[in-house]
């Protein structure tokens, strides 16, 4: 079977690899499995694995519109869903009033219908996700966009059991203008950082991957894709260290996105390669807390540089 | 050869058998997606077996496990790098002077006091309790009223008085007085609770006091929001096993849940695995944090110290409930208090019924002072 022309998740590692989104077989797995079932992924793991970036790659590698809901504490449906344009009705109450006079009672009816109307809605991310203007037909195919639904875990738990029936109808209801649904559900991506446990509801209802922090061949060419320009030996460090930083068990583990800002800092400030002084003074691109930066100052730095050498030969 | 659907029903039954639960939509997805992959490809069957059967990372070992069991092959290498949800710290050597405090078994039966000697229960100490009075006492904690601590949310409520404009509700208004504005409804922000994280020592020192301090946690639960963690030796999560109507049952299964009953205690350590694993990434955020603990440590009281610092900085507020303060000319000097008091913006006993009611009621304003987290002006 073939969508938006890929037919397995083989040959999606190497469509993403064009958009420089270098997947693991695992996640492309998923992703495919999702596209072809229109089902919802949702993508958990450490913060900086490149969750959300996935969600881009599928936007650019499909030339669809990527529609981005950044969830937080207290969002509801006014922001997420939609909401009226409460100036512009105002004016045009206004405005009618001006040009017509007092109003009877039929007119207040239809004033309302068109209060209420499509031309006064605000859409927000979910609806737009639904609306068929994001829609595109290539090669007689529907292309939906993609909806990238961002930390999910933020959100409180009734915004998750109201996301969970719009994402399961490919359906929002708005009580004034009725169902509002779309031909092909859109190609949907939800993150969350495991700061709280999304609903089991949710996840059965989603294709489920834990992303994990890349192994060092995989970390060596996104640095090298993301930071054009910088020298392989120092890409190669820079993985090397990194990796080694994750072992060390800090509080916050650098991910893939501090790595590739290190590697191109470091390439900013000139440095060819890592040593005992630049190491110290750009040590902050890398770990965010004091506590972790006195335990990554313990690494053996000169062997670490050794292997990473040994590594480009 | 097999079909997806037989593939799928037999390894979702061979999950089953491993103790995890796959409901049949599931399944039912997990047959759609091999029909769609290559059968011979036994890495894409893995990961479309994972993405569709599997909701948390925590059952993964036994994932692995039942898929070598039915497919003959031993997951990728890459796929079994597992984060461990609980992580033991070891201790060295478990002498802890443990209190010669009565164990507070089930009792039998549970006799209604009088009033007068309730009255006497209430201020009597958990730890010199005998059975009867301790059975008593579970009975009273569990009719204890939680008002949750409240914190403002972004959700607006209609208010008369709010100081925002409620344009929906204005707009309704005058399309029923003929277009014209009369008045305009107004909101304000609402009320959302707090969150509360309760964390319990369970260890040796502890012991006279555990018991009712759980069922304390498990009363909490249903007033306020409460995430309930164990702490001892290693960390447990016991919230979802406190659930429940049956009280006894709920506290059965916490007790079994929790490995490290009457142990040690590495409280810096297991402080620090609850920052990794839950606080420092959003349960603590913005929360009212309890410990229930002695404050006995038998660790670097360095490593209390930093860790106590990492949770009041993204606490809302810290609460140390010890039971041994009560005790006359009680002073902090453990090594663990000790570091760990400049953190700590109030500071309890918690060894009756009487002052139990008395940390509800500190819980129920902590959530609106607006003092941020007691940052130690010290270091």
């Amino acid at each position: 079977m073939n969508y938006f022309g890929v037919s397995g998740p083989k040959e999606l590692v190497e469509v993403l690899d064009r958009q420089d989104y270098v997947a693991d077989e695992g996640l492309a797995t998923a992703l495919y499995l999702a596209i072809a079932l229109e089902r919802p992924l949702l993508l958990e793991g450490d913060a900086g694995v490149g969750k959300t970036e996935v969600a881009k790659a599928v936007s650019t590698w499909l030339g669809v519109p990527l529609i981005r809901l950044q969830c937080y504490e207290g969002i509801d449906v006014s922001q997420a869903v939609y909401e009226w344009d409460y100036s512009r009705q105002l004016l045009h109450i206004r405005t009618r009033e001006l040009v017509r006079g007092v109003e009877s009672d039929e007119n207040l009816e239809q004033l309302e219908d068109e209060l209420f109307s499509e031309r006064f809605l605000v859409r927000r991310p979910l609806l737009r996700a639904l609306d068929s203007e994001n829609y595109t037909v290539k090669d007689s195919e529907l292309l939906p966009p993609v909806l990238l639904i961002d930390e999910i875990d933020r959100a409180d738990d009734e915004f998750e059991a109201y996301l969970l029936e719009i994402l399961s109808e490919n359906a929002v209801t708005i009580p004034e203008l009725g169902r509002l649904t779309s031909e092909r559900a859109p190609i949907t991506i939800l993150t969350s950082n495991r700061t709280r446990d999304v609903h089991d509801a949710l996840k059965r209802r989603c294709l489920y991957h834990w992303v994990e922090h890349p192994s060092f061949d995989r970390e060596l060419e996104i640095i090298k894709r993301k930071a054009p320009g910088v020298s392989e030996v120092l890409v190669s460090q820079v993985a090397t260290i990194t990796q080694e930083v994750r072992r060390l068990g800090v509080y916050k583990p650098p991910g893939i996105a501090e790595a590739i800002d290190w590697a191109r800092s470091l390439s900013l400030l000139g440095s060819d390669e890592i040593d005992a002084e630049v190491f110290a003074k750009t040590l902050g691109v890398l770990v965010k807390y004091r506590e972790d930066e006195a335990r990554v100052k313990d690494l053996d730095l000169s062997s670490l540089i050794r292997t990473a050498l040994e590594r480009v030969k | 050869m097999a079909t997806p659907l037989e593939i799928a029903l037999g390894f979702a039954s061979t999950l089953r058998e491993s103790g995890l639960s796959v409901p049949v939509t599931s399944s039912v997805l997990f047959s759609k997606s091999l029909s769609l992959l290559d059968l011979g490809d036994l890495e894409e069957v893995y990961w479309a077996a994972r993405s569709t059967l599997l909701f948390k990372v925590a059952d993964l070992d036994r994932f692995n496990r039942a898929f070598e069991m039915y497919f003959g092959v031993a997951p990728h290498a890459s796929a079994s790098a597992v984060k461990k949800e609980s992580v033991t710290i070891l201790i060295e050597d478990d002498e802890e002077p443990t209190d010669g405090g009565e164990a507070l078994e089930e009792g039998e039966e549970v006799k209604t006091l009088r009033f007068s000697s309730r009255e006497v229960l209430r201020h009597k100490d958990f730890g010199e309790m005998d059975e009867k009075e301790a059975n008593e006492i579970l009975d009273l904690i569990r009719k204890i009223k939680f008002s949750p601590p409240m914190r403002r949310s972004l959700r607006e409520r209609r208010s008369p008085v709010g100081r925002r404009l409620d344009m929906r509700k204005s707009i309704a208004e005058i399309i029923r007085h003929d277009g014209e504005t009369i008045t305009m409804a107004r909101k304000s922000k609402g009320l959302r609770k707090r969150k509360l994280v309760i964390l319990c020592d369970v260890s040796g020192s502890m012991e006279p006091y555990s018991r009712v301090l759980i069922r304390f946690a498990q009363a909490s639960l249903w007033g306020a929001s409460a995430e309930v963690f164990t702490i001892g030796t290693r960390l447990t999560r016991i919230t979802k096993e406190l659930y429940g109507s049956d009280l006894e049952l709920a506290m059965q299964r916490a007790a079994d849940a929790v490995k490290d009953w009457s142990g040690g205690t590495r409280l810096g350590e297991s402080l620090g695995v609850f920052n990794s694993l839950y606080g420092v990434r959003g349960l603590a955020r913005g929360s009212i944090v309890v410990l229930l603990s002695d404050g006995w440590d038998r660790g670097d009281p360095e490593v209390m110290a930093k860790e106590m610092e990492r949770l009041a900085r993204v606490a809302h507020s810290v609460i140390w409930v010890n039971p041994l303060k009560a005790t006359p000319g009680y002073q902090p000097l453990t090594r663990g208090m000790s570091a760990a008091l400049p953190y700590v913006d109030e500071f309890l006993d918690g060894h009756c019924l009487d002052s139990l009611e008395k940390l509800v009621e500190v819980i129920s304003h902590a959530g609106d002072n607006r003092h941020g987290p007691k940052l130690a002006a010290t270091r």
